[in-house]
């Protein structure tokens, strides 16, 4: 896997995707830990000097980064991001659309599966 | 409930340990004072943390009575440059050399706990596409699917527990080594099998504990287990032994006895050393097998006697029909198609921390050592609750933070425990297990011997064994030297035979006699060029057989074929 995707994976697609899996799993109405979990895989992430970033934050900076991709690529998985930041962040005022908010987050696995095809095919 | 460690630069996989795997107990607990924020406990102040770096993983290491049951580690460390490994960084300059040292970080953390904690089982958290050479060790599991979510993480760790467990089977400690699984599948099928078992190794090997543990459990057979080893028993009294005699068939046979055939009849009959049989009595072994039943010495009538039989041996039985030593019938009678090869323990190099630590906790718990044990307790303060059957064995410099309050710990270096995988171990258990008991007698004896001499008090349950002990009891081994090595020729003077021999010192006098003994048979058997018949005209007078040298050999672990190969 080529570096860059490595990391972004690593900093940022598995901190997310890991709750919301872990939540699918479960087969059960979400606790409030399910919830907040949610919210740290988006919101509270780390960069590479362990400062704090949201999953938006954090891909603007890995984007700057990216080997040669059609923008349009990076523009998918950003929107992506994005779609999931604001369902997981309308939780607090109604935690009852969380199948929504779930659905939104796993879609970010399947960006990144186009991303990553994308550059391979480049 | 098995402990883990986790290694990770981000706490996302401890936490979800913690959350969704209630199975698992987690080791690092680290007094952090930010709460966590993933659970129920988060008003609480949840103090669970994993290690984020190998320095960390080692300090929580070193907190530890016991090692946790298994390492989780990732591979991408996105950590700041001082705290990757290694510490020189001098290969790795630049961003894009750095990156990657990250993005393998793992693999150089494995490399560190394979050297510090060699018993340390480590599960890697490898990507299904990572292009890396992966390392091979008996103690390193790879997931075999990305871990992405708590149930894949749950089934992975899962897979390296079993993997990890199946080593271990009740009281038998099968390892990691090819040889051994194939010995371990073998006997799993043998152990059903109505037909003669032959295992063959070297002295020392564990062939009887494995009839005993595997082979007659597994074989559902209602009768005993009877196990005889044929080089003890003198040449005269051994057809009243196998075969049992009549009350006053011979001198001294004031009662009727049966013999170890009628004994274990329906059972299993262990015969070890069958190489040591002379023909008469392997031909009436074969009329006894062929058979079924047995007439005991001195008697008319016929008694029942079918055991299963399991015959073991450390010759080259094959070698002995060839030169009309062994009976071809009875080899072929014992299924020699099927024959077990248990390997030595120089064979079994990658088993041998786990080997040298089970050696110590047994000494340490044995009979031998028992009075040396409570003369040691008695001396220093115990808490109420110790508890000496919860002892562990610590590789590493002796430390009272690393020790459990409540049982022995014993502690041995890295350096020493690299020079016990590393040594040959001629007797095989037999002599790792007297290196396990010398030491922890040495080490037992020094403290107590220090306190008496007034040192201050030390942690009560703390056991070290010092290099230079070690050193020294594997530098006095008592066996045959390798090839190359060989000892000084003797030489036949006016006033007789003339040998060079060592003797160590702070060793009992019978461990002395045995040994001056040993070099003695060693060099009169390279003097005579490996004549058997020759040493036992001269040790024993005319008259005297080749079997009689060789029983006393076998005695005192001296092995022909090793000795023959040291010759050649």
């Amino acid at each position: 896997m080529h570096p860059w995707l490595s990391r972004l994976r690593h900093d940022l697609v598995k901190r997310a995707v890991w709750p919301a899996r872990d939540l699918r799993d479960a087969s059960r109405d979400p606790a409030p830990g399910d919830l907040l979990q949610l919210r740290r895989g988006l919101f509270d992430l780390r960069d590479e000097d362990g400062g704090v970033s949201t999953a938006t934050g954090l891909w603007a900076r890995l984007r700057a980064e990216a080997p040669a991709l059609p923008p349009a690529a990076l523009d998918a998985f950003g929107a992506a991001l994005q779609r999931a930041e604001v369902a997981v962040g309308g939780l607090a005022a109604d935690p009852r659309t969380w199948p929504a908010v779930l659905d939104a987050v796993l879609r970010i696995e399947q960006s990144f599966a186009d991303l990553a095809r994308t550059l391979e095919e480049e | 409930m098995a402990r883990l460690l986790v290694i990770d630069d981000r706490d996302q996989t401890v936490e979800m340990v913690h959350r969704h795997l209630p199975q698992f107990e987690t080791v690092t607990r680290c007094g952090r004072s930010i709460p966590c924020q993933v659970c129920e406990e988060r008003d609480r102040g949840c103090t669970l943390k994993c290690a984020h770096d190998y320095r960390e993983a080692a300090e929580a290491l070193s907190k530890q009575a016991q090692l946790p049951d298994l390492v989780v580690l990732d591979l991408h460390f996105a950590l700041p440059e001082e705290q990757l490994l290694p510490e020189d960084k001098s290969q790795h300059q630049g961003r894009r050399a750095l990156e990657e040292l990250r993005r393998k970080q793992g693999l150089h953390i494995l490399e560190r706990l394979r050297r510090d904690y060699p018993t340390l089982p480590v599960v890697l958290l490898t990507t299904t596409d990572a292009d890396f050479e992966k390392p091979q060790g008996p103690l390193v599991y790879f997931c075999e699917n990305e871990v992405v979510d708590s149930r894949t993480l749950a089934a992975e760790i899962t897979r390296a527990l079993d993997l990890q467990h199946a080593s271990q089977e009740g009281p038998v400690f099968w390892g990691r080594g090819a040889a051994m699984a194939a010995l371990r599948r073998q006997m799993g099928v043998l152990s059903r099998s109505p037909l003669p078992v032959l295992i063959e190794g070297e002295t020392g090997t564990g062939k009887s504990y494995l009839v005993e543990h595997v082979l007659h459990p597994r074989s559902g057979a209602k009768g005993p287990l009877v196990v005889t080893d044929l080089s003890t028993i003198p040449s005269t009294l051994l057809p009243a032994h196998l075969f049992g005699a009549r009350r006053g068939s011979y001198t001294g046979a004031v009662e009727d006895q049966a013999g170890v055939f009628e004994q274990a009849h329906g059972g299993t009959l262990f015969l070890d050393e069958i190489g040591n049989l002379d023909l008469e009595l392997q031909r009436q072994l074969l009329l006894v097998l062929e058979r079924g039943a047995v007439t005991r010495l001195g008697d008319v009538r016929q008694r029942p006697a079918a055991p299963r039989l399991v015959a073991a041996t450390n010759l080259d039985l094959l070698q002995l029909v060839r030169e009309g030593r062994f009976r071809h019938d009875l080899y072929m009678r014992l299924n020699p198609a099927t024959r077990l090869r248990v390997p030595p323990l120089r064979e079994r190099r990658e088993d041998l921390p786990d080997l040298v630590r089970f050696a110590l906790l047994d000494a340490l718990r044995s009979e031998a050592l028992r009075p040396l044990v409570r003369a040691y307790l008695a001396r220093f303060p115990t808490p109420d609750d110790f508890r000496e059957d919860a002892s562990s064995v610590v590789v590493g410099k002796p430390q009272a933070s690393r020790a459990r309050r409540d049982a022995f710990t014993v502690f041995l270096s890295t350096p020493s425990l690299q020079r016990l995988a590393a040594h040959d171990w001629p007797g095989n258990h037999r002599e790792l297990k007297l290196f396990a008991s010398n030491a922890l007698v040495f080490a037992l004896a020094q403290h107590l011997d220090a306190a008496a001499a007034g040192a201050r008090d030390r942690a009560p349950a703390v056991l070290s064994v010092p290099d230079q002990l070690v050193d020294q009891l594997l530098g006095s081994e008592a066996a045959p030297r390798s090839r190359g090595d060989r000892r000084p020729v003797s030489a036949v003077t006016e006033l007789g035979r003339r040998i060079e021999i060592t003797v160590k010192s702070g060793h009992s006098f019978a461990e002395i006699s045995a040994d001056v003994e040993r070099q003695y048979l060693v060099a009169l058997f390279q003097a005579l060029d490996g004549d058997l018949d020759r040493m036992a005209r001269e040790l024993f007078g005319p008259g005297a057989t080749r079997r009689k040298v060789h029983l006393r050999m076998n005695q005192l672990g001296l092995r022909l074929r090793e000795l023959r190969g040291t010759q050649a």
